[in-house]
């Protein structure tokens, strides 16, 4: 069996645990001998039988860094690298239009903000014992999506993205119009194959939105009402510090700028 | 203030959960409300990660992974219709957009579609019958099927029989007359 974790649960303080199915694939791994366990690694197909889960070379490596094992350390880190990119969401492919250059140099400068992150993680890690990899050994793309989370914050790439999508037209028919879509997104089968194009799309929309419009969107998507008498319900206005009117200016104009961003695409289909 | 490093051990401990439904985030936002923005903000990343799945190339991967990747992976036919070039084949086909939707992600079943809207489809790709039909047999597109708010990791998406798909599109008259004809010159289904 491999080595329990130790990161310890906020609630509890039991002990964080790995899936049974990253346990039993590390079960099977550990008993290979270690050059073979690295050519597995190379194998980039998640629907291969013999590929490594990111969890499972992530523990191995772990392993190798403490004994000191160059060659091998060099080997595993590199793959670890590409799993580490290929984690990092793909929004440019369904991104609408095009992307401005400053787009892609802050993608390139949350990417590198990752890749030292979890260098400087492993380094910790090397000398003593860096609890929060013990995350990336539970979900490790979803671990990533933190790291990306808060690499993206300090990136900070809301000022050069936010006038060029402002719409100033923000009639309710827009509004009405892109909340129709989002409902037709989950309960229209007959769109269902068109739907799932668009959906991505709606997605990387999303995405480019200014931050303040953009979590107004997510907690809409999660469900979260704008506003409730009742004290004890989590509410926009709550969590996000401002009155209802802000947020649904905000809403407002996020779904304005939605409804651009892919009427313009459709437009150029 | 909350400590910063109370705050990254909250924010791994989001994004390791199970589920990120409204109720997990909710839970979250109630016993963190410090953390409301970074909650939300890491809850629109995992969105990104569960939906739009990982790349299928790393940005900078050596060469001979691509290489390899690309050796195993037939050519995508539709690589070079998009945006404003895929509406034009889908009109010059006279078929909606959904329809050539579900071929490029393949949620059609092989051996139920016509030979005269096979030959159709390929004399407009500008590609062999075979190598659309090898393009075609290839395993659906699995993003294709993604909910927008699923729970669960996606599975493949069930194909449907082409004329299921003909069924269930809406289509203008022109296009239902094409189509139609496609479909007569064939007992597949």
């Amino acid at each position: 069996m491999a080595e329990p974790l130790r990161k310890k649960k906020l609630e509890g303080g039991s002990i964080y645990q790995r899936p049974p199915n990253v346990e039993a694939s590390l079960d099977a791994l550990l008993l290979l001998p270690i050059d073979q366990f690295v050519q597995r690694c190379a194998i980039t197909s998640r629907g291969d039988p013999k590929y490594v889960p990111s969890e499972c070379l992530l523990h191995v490596l772990r392993q190798v860094a403490r004994l000191n094992n160059g060659d091998h350390f060099e080997a595993l880190f590199g793959f670890l690298r590409q799993r580490i990119l290929k984690a990092l969401p793909p929004v440019e492919r369904f991104a609408p239009g095009d992307r401005r250059a400053s787009e892609s140099a802050a993608a390139a400068d949350i990417r590198d903000a990752v890749l030292a992150q979890f260098d400087q993680m492993l380094c910790r890690d090397r000398l003593d014992y860096e609890e929060h990899l013990d995350f990336f050994e539970v979900r490790f793309d979803m671990a990533i999506a933190k790291a990306r989370s808060t690499a993206r914050r300090k990136v900070k790439r809301d000022a050069d993205r936010d006038a060029p999508l402002y719409l100033n037209d923000e009639s309710n028919e827009h509004t009405r119009e892109v909340e129709a879509a989002f409902v037709r997104l989950q309960s229209d089968p007959v769109y269902e194959f068109e739907e799932s194009d668009y959906r991505k799309r709606l997605l990387a929309a999303i995405d480019l939105l200014p931050d303040d419009q953009r979590r107004v969107i997510e907690l809409q998507l999660q469900d979260i009402p704008i506003d409730s008498c009742d004290p004890d319900t989590v509410t926009m206005v709550k969590v996000l510090g401002c009155a209802e009117k802000t947020v649904r200016n905000r809403r407002d104009r996020a779904h304005a700028t939605l409804r651009k961003l892919l009427s313009r695409e459709g437009e150029s289909r | 203030m909350i400590d910063r490093r109370l705050a990254e051990d909250v924010l791994y401990a989001f994004s390791v959960e199970p589920k990120h439904d409204r109720q997990t985030l909710e839970n979250y936002l109630l016993r963190y409300p410090e953390l409301a923005e970074e909650l939300i903000d890491l809850s629109h990343e995992l969105r990104l990660v569960a939906e739009l799945g990982e790349s299928e190339v790393p940005t900078d991967a050596p060469v001979t992974a691509t290489a390899e990747a690309a050796e195993r992976r037939p050519e995508n036919l539709f690589n070079d219709f998009k945006g404003a070039t895929f509406a034009a084949l889908a009109n010059s086909l006279n078929i909606p957009r959904s329809i050539l939707v579900a071929f490029r992600d393949r949620l059609v079943v092989p051996a139920s579609i016509p030979v005269r809207f096979l030959n159709r489809l390929s004399n407009a790709i500008g590609a062999s019958v075979d190598a659309v039909r090898a393009y075609l047999e290839q395993p659906p597109t699995v993003a294709a099927a993604l909910s927008f708010k699923a729970d669960q990791k996606p599975s493949v998406p069930d194909q449907v029989t082409f004329s299921e798909l003909v069924r269930n599109t809406p289509l203008t008259e022109s296009q239902e007359a094409e189509l139609r004809q496609d479909l007569s010159g064939d007992d597949r289904n």
